[in-house]
C-alpha cells in the first residue's frame, strides 16, 4: 500500500477510526482496514495499532501517565558501531545510516520534551484524581524525568565530542541541531524542580486536609480544648468586627398572669405610702459632647451651623483648632473628629470625593 | 472609594478579599500602599488593628471582648471549620479562585453517600433534608465572605474568596501534622 493510498483508507474510516480511538475496541471490521494492519484483533475485539496510537497521541499532544521515557542507550550503541565501521572505510552507507540515528535521536529529545511538558501541565492541573494517587504519579514522573539526566548527558557528550570532526555533513547536521539539544537537555534541569515543587504544595495540600478533617471531628466530637485555647488567645487578632453583637441577646416577655402577680404585689406595698414630691434645687445640664483630647468639638459645630459648608472634612482640617497638628497627624485627627459627627442630622453625604479621597459631606 | 466607605465596611466585620468582585473597589483601594498605611495608622489610633494578609483583609479590635462576642466567635469559628472540611473533603483539590458549582456539589454529595457529611450537615444545620442543608451550607459560607456568588442572576456558580486562607492558617496552627 502506498501512503497516498493508506491516506485515504484513514480518510474513507475516519468516524469507524475516531469511534474506536475513544471506546478502545470494536468487534468486527472490513478486511482492508485488517490487512492495513490499523487494526489488531486481538482476543476477539479489534483493536487500534498501538503505533497508530503513538503517532496520533504524539501528535495531539497526549501523554498517559504511563508513558516510558527509557533511555537512548539502543541508538547511542549503533552510532558509536557506525561511527567506528565509518571510520574504518569511508562507506557511505555507514555516514547515511549516522544521519539517519542523529536525527531519529533529535525527534526523540524534541518529543520527550514535549511529553514531559504536557505531563507536566496534566498533572498540575488533575483535579479528578484521588491526591494520593496524584502523589505518586507525580513522583513517577520526576522519578523518569530524573532518570534522562543521564542519557542526556551522556548523548550531548556523543554530539559535541565524538562524533565532531569525522565528516563535514554530520558535524553541518550536529550544529544545527547543537542548540536545541542543548535546550533540551537543560530544560530537564528546570522540570525537575516544577515537579519537585508540584510535589511539595500537593502534599502541603494533603496534610492540611486531614488536619482539618482532624479538626471537624474533633469539634463533633466535642474535644476542642485546643482549639479553644488558640481561638482564646488570639481572639483579639482574629475576631474581625468592631461593630457590637446585637445577637444572643435574651429578651423576654412576662406573662399575663406575672404582671397581674406584680401589680397586686407592688399595690399591696405602695398602698401605704404617701410620696412627697422632691424640689429640685439643681439645673438641668444639657448633656455634654464628648471632648477629644484638647479638641473643642463645639467650636467646631458650632462654625459648621455659621458656615454651612460644603466639605466638612475640609473644614475640620483647616480649622484652628487643629492647627497645632501638621501632616499626617493632621488628617488623622481631623478624620477622627470627621467620624464623631458623621451621624449627625445636619451631616448629608455627597456622591464625590475631595482630595484626601473622604468622600464629601455638606452641612446643611 | 473614599477611606471612610472602606472603614464602614470593614467596621462590619467583613473580610475583604482581593479576588472579590462585591468588594473590588474596597480592595482595590487597599491594596494602594499608601491608603494601607494610612487607614492603618488612623484605626490604630481608633484603638483597631488593620490586618492585611495574603489577598485579603480585615479589622481586630485591640479592646478586650465581652462573653458573648467571645463566645460567637468561638461558635461560628467552629461551624466554618466543619463546613470547610466538609468542602475539601468533596473537592480536595479546592483553592481560593476556584468556582463551586451547588448542583455539583449537591451531586457529589449524593455520588459519595458518606455517612460523615451527613453527620457534619445535620451538625451545621439541624436537617436531614439533603437540598436544604446545602442550600444552607452555602449561604454560610457566603455570609461569611468565604463564597461569593459568581453571578446574581443564578444561584449556583459560587467564586472561592482568598479568605479561605484565614481558617486554614489557624488550621496549621492548631492541629500537629
Amino acid at each position: 500500500m502506498k501512503h497516498l493510498e493508506l491516506l485515504k483508507l484513514v480518510h474513507d474510516n475516519k468516524e469507524l477510526i475516531d469511534r474506536v480511538y475513544r471506546d478502545g475496541s470494536i468487534d468486527s471490521v472490513e478486511e482492508e482496514l485488517s490487512d492495513s494492519s490499523l487494526f489488531i484483533k486481538i482476543s476477539g475485539t479489534y483493536k487500534l495499532n498501538k503505533n497508530y496510537l503513538n503517532f496520533v497521541d504524539s501528535v495531539l499532544q497526549r501523554v498517559d501517565y504511563s508513558i516510558i521515557f527509557g533511555d537512548y542507550e539502543k541508538e547511542y550503541k549503533e552510532l558509536v558501531k557506525n561511527k567506528n565501521r565509518f571510520l574504518e572505510n569511508k562507506n557511505e552507507h555507514y555516514k547515511n545510516q549516522l544521519i539517519d540515528l542523529i536525527e531519529s535521536l533529535f525527534f526523540k529529545f524534541f518529543n520527550r520534551d514535549r511529553e514531559i511538558q504536557v505531563l507536566l501541565l496534566r498533572v498540575e492541573n488533575d483535579t479528578s484524581l484521588d491526591i494520593d494517587i496524584l502523589i505518586q504519579n507525580a513522583n513517577d514522573i520526576l522519578e523518569k524525568i530524573d532518570e534522562l539526566i543521564e542519557a542526556n548527558t551522556k548523548i550531548g557528550k556523543l554530539f559535541r565530542e565524538d562524533l565532531r570532526d569525522i565528516d563535514a555533513e554530520v558535524d553541518a547536521l550536529l550544529s544545527s541541531i547543537s542548540v536545541d539539544i542543548l535546550k533540551y537537555i537543560q530544560n530537564i534541569e528546570s522540570y525537575i524542580k516544577q515537579i519537585s515543587a508540584f510535589l511539595i504544595q500537593t502534599k502541603n495540600r494533603r496534610l492540611q486536609n486531614k488536619k482539618l478533617s482532624k479538626l471537624a471531628n474533633q469539634i463533633l466530637d466535642e474535644k476542642t480544648q485546643e482549639l479553644d485555647e488558640y481561638l482564646l488567645l488570639h481572639k483579639k487578632h482574629l475576631y474581625h468586627t468592631i461593630v457590637k453583637n446585637q445577637r444572643h441577646r435574651v429578651i423576654t416577655y412576662p406573662s399575663d398572669r406575672d404582671i397581674y402577680k406584680v401589680n397586686k404585689a407592688a399595690k399591696v406595698l405602695l398602698d401605704g405610702f404617701e410620696v412627697k414630691k422632691k424640689i429640685k434645687s439643681s439645673t438641668i445640664k444639657p448633656q455634654q459632647t464628648q471632648k477629644l483630647d484638647i479638641i473643642n468639638i463645639e467650636d467646631i459645630l458650632k462654625g459648621l451651623d455659621a458656615t454651612k459648608c460644603d466639605d466638612i472634612f475640609v473644614y475640620i482640617h483647616n480649622h484652628k483648632e487643629l492647627t497645632i497638628y501638621e501632616g499626617l497627624k493632621l488628617k488623622e485627627e481631623a478624620f477622627k473628629l470627621y467620624l464623631q459627627i458623621t451621624t449627625h442630622e445636619k451631616l448629608h453625604f455627597q456622591d464625590e470625593f475631595n482630595e484626601f479621597g473622604i468622600k464629601v459631606a455638606k452641612w446643611e | 472609594m473614599g477611606i471612610d466607605e472602606v472603614f464602614k465596611v470593614l467596621s462590619k466585620g467583613i473580610m475583604v478579599s482581593i479576588n472579590s468582585q462585591k468588594y473590588l473597589n474596597e480592595a482595590k483601594f487597599l491594596m494602594i500602599d499608601e491608603n494601607y498605611d494610612e487607614l492603618s495608622e488612623i484605626l490604630k489610633k481608633l484603638g483597631f488593628t488593620l490586618v492585611g494578609e495574603n489577598g485579603y483583609f480585615f479589622i481586630s479590635k485591640k479592646e478586650k471582648l465581652g462573653d458573648t462576642e467571645v463566645s460567637a466567635f468561638m461558635n461560628t469559628h467552629k461551624n466554618i471549620f466543619i463546613a470547610i472540611a466538609l468542602l475539601k473533603q468533596l473537592y480536595p483539590y479546592v483553592d481560593r479562585g476556584d468556582i463551586i458549582k451547588q448542583t455539583d456539589f449537591t451531586h457529589l454529595l449524593k455520588q459519595k453517600d458518606d455517612v460523615s457529611f451527613e453527620q457534619k450537615l445535620e451538625y451545621l444545620f439541624n436537617t436531614k433534608d439533603l437540598l436544604d442543608a446545602v442550600e444552607k451550607f452555602f449561604d454560610l459560607l457566603t455570609k461569611h465572605n468565604l463564597f461569593e456568588l459568581k453571578n446574581s442572576d443564578s444561584k449556583d456558580e459560587y467564586l472561592v474568596l482568598n479568605s479561605l486562607e484565614y481558617y486554614t492558617k489557624i488550621v496549621q496552627s492548631v492541629v500537629e501534622g
